[in-house]
Order: structure tokens, then sequence, then C-alpha cells
């Protein structure tokens, strides 16, 4: 039996009987997760988290986006489907790209995950929890409910602008609005259709959210930042990018 | 003299290039021919360019030939620039169909190393 199928035979018995946190979560509602992981250039970080996502959901497809490093097989390693983008398109186009394999799967929930370890697995759990109590399309993370550890200010300041503008522009009430960990159900994934292959995709899918007219809630996660996710994570001068991204995806409309 | 047949040619030329392109649309295509033939006719009378620069509050003729050519470069920018748009987004398709027709496996020889052993190396 290879070290794939060890781990998924763990993990489908594991959390039905386990607490995370104390939530927990039924067999079912397990098996039909899938958590989807973009990635590029993650080949120091990516065997840890999806071993640690395999640990506890049996379903991690994860997306590499053109990776030049070994990525590609340290995720393959770990106990992933993993998908291969032949170019580097950007972290929306992968999103995309595996929410659709995970539907195409029957997925009945879609997670969205970040590969560089800033996201915790007890979130997660406590997400899903959430969606299925309250019957909700999304639960998006917030930071700002949760907590941080080692963010910066400038960042906080960037993200606080960040949510002033998707009030603005979606009339969405949030705290947080570029959180990469999102739990949308089956029928709110399948009306998520990103366009913005590179970064706008966080402010996309809000806009989407708020376009649908999907029920959703926030979550207070907690994010992890580490040297190695700060040097991969969005540098300041990409916010400019960002709506000028979305300024002309709207003018083309 | 000289400089005016050489213009003439470098717009007959442009006349040339857009007449071979396919899938440009009829609205394009007059507005490019519109400011080609608008070219050759300023290159030989440009006493006319002044007298239409005059008219129109604009100095000098050499001057509205500018104004209008940079606007005319903008219109060629943003028809770029969607064109590319739109060559993205089906290479995104491509890639997507193709990722999730054909996901990654582990090829055979690569299968025996433990990842305690590799990640010293990856790291």
């Amino acid at each position: 039996m290879s070290a794939l199928s060890d781990l998924q035979r763990q993990s489908k018995n594991k959390l039905q009987h386990d607490l995370i946190n104390g939530v927990k979560l039924d067999k079912d509602t397990i098996d039909a997760t899938w958590v989807v992981i973009p990635m590029f250039n993650e080949g120091s970080v990516i065997y840890g988290v999806a071993r640690e996502v395999l640990a506890a959901f049996p379903n991690l497809v994860v997306v590499d986006d053109g990776s030049t490093d070994d990525a590609l097989e340290q995720a393959a390693r770990a106990g992933a489907t993993v998908l291969k983008h032949p170019i580097n398109l950007g972290q929306g186009a992968a999103l995309q790209t595996g929410i659709n394999y995970a539907l195409q799967q029957g997925a009945r929930h879609v997670v969205t995950f970040d590969a560089d370890g800033q996201h915790q697995i007890k979130d997660v759990v406590a997400m899903l929890e959430m969606i299925r109590q309250e019957n909700l399309d999304v639960v998006l993370g917030s930071r700002f409910i949760g907590k941080t550890i080692g963010m910066s200010f400038g960042r906080r300041l960037l993200l606080k602008a960040a949510v002033i503008f998707t009030k603005i522009s979606t009339g969405l009430n949030l705290t947080d609005a570029h959180n990469g960990l999102r739990v949308f159900a089956r029928r709110a994934a399948l009306k998520i259709n990103i366009q913005q292959n590179r970064m706008a995709h966080a402010s996309e899918i809000l806009e989407q959210i708020a376009a649908n007219k999907m029920s959703y809630a926030e979550f207070g996660n907690t994010i992890r930042y580490t040297d190695y996710s700060k040097l991969k994570g969005q540098k300041p001068s990409n916010a400019i990018n960002i709506v000028i991204d979305l300024m002309v995806r709207r003018l083309g409309k | 003299m000289t400089a005016q047949f050489l213009l003439t040619l470098g717009l007959c030329a442009a006349w040339l290039y857009v007449l071979t392109q396919p899938g440009v649309s009829s609205f394009l295509k007059l507005a490019m021919y519109s400011v080609i033939a608008a070219g050759v006719y300023f290159v030989w009378f440009p006493e006319h360019a002044t007298y239409l620069a005059n008219r129109i509050g604009i100095g000098r003729g050499a001057d509205l030939v500018f104004y209008t050519w940079i606007i005319f470069s903008l219109g060629v920018l943003i028809n770029i620039h969607i064109k590319m748009r739109n060559t993205l987004a089906l290479l995104t398709q491509l890639a997507r169909h193709t990722a999730i027709e054909r996901p990654y496996s582990i090829p055979d020889k690569a299968t025996a190393p433990d990842r305690q052993g590799s990640s010293s190396q990856a790291r």
C-alpha cells in the first residue's frame, strides 16, 4: 500500500471521531470536502502543508502554477492530487483550476487554502461546521476577527485599505478582504468564475459573492506570518496593480 | 520632394499591411484607411494641414498631425490590449483543460526517496 493510500485511509477515519477545537465533523462532510491549494515555487514548504491537510481531509488538490522548483514532486509525494499549469498564469487562474477540478469530483464543499503554511486546519474544520450549521453559501476567513502572528504594521494598514475599497466597490461589510482561507458550498462554488488570473482575484471573488447575492459570514481565523510567508506574500506595490487590474476589467465589460 | 516620396511609400506599405490583416473589424479598417489617406494628402499638401489646424484652433499643421497621431496610437494600444487579454483568456482555458485532464503523477524512478532526505536538499 502506498503512502498516499495509508494517509487517505487514516484521514477518512480520523476526524469523525476527533474533536478539533471542540468541533466535530461527520465522515460524510469530510469525504465531500475538497481543499484547493494554488502554488508557485513552494517546494520548501508544500510537502509539510499538504501532509497537514491530508491528515484531516482526504481530498486535496494542489494546482502547480508553472513552478520551476521541485514543488510539483513534493506535493505529489505528500499524497495530494496535483494539477499542473504548463506555464505560470497566476494565483487566480490556479485557484479556478482547482475549484473546477473539485467540482468535477463532486465536492459538496470547496476550501481554498494557502500553500505557504499561513492557515490552520482547525479553522477549516470550524468554518465547515459554520457553513453547514447556518446553511451559508460562503464562509470567509478574517484575520481581524481572529488573530495574526507576526503581521507588520504596513501590511495591517494595507489590508484595512482593501476592506474600505471592498466596501465601496461591492457593498460587502467585511473585516478582511484578502484572506485566502474560504469555504464555499457547492452551489456557490459553481457560480465563481475567476477571470483575474493574478492577485486581483481576491477582490473579484468578493464582487461575485455580492453580484450573486450569496449568503456569507466571516470566521475569525489565525494567520501565522513566518519569514517565509512574508517573503512570498504580496508586496505593498501590488495593491496598485490590483486596483488597475480591476479597473481595466471593469472597463472591458 | 524625396521626403514626400519616402513618406508616401511608407504610408502605402501601411495600407498594404492593413489590407492583409485577417480578423480586423471593418470599422477599424476604415479608420486606419482614413488616417493613412489623410496622411498621404497632408504629405503632399502641408499647407492644407496648417489651414485646417488654424480653423480648429491649433497653431501649426505639424501639431495637428502630431496630436492626431497620438490619439490614433492610443486607439491601437487599446486594441492590442484587448486582443492580448482575449488571447490570455484562451490560453488560461487551454492550460486549465490540460491540467484537469492530465493530473500529475510521480514518475516511477522518483518515488523511492523519502521526503526527510529530500527536504534537506530542497532547503
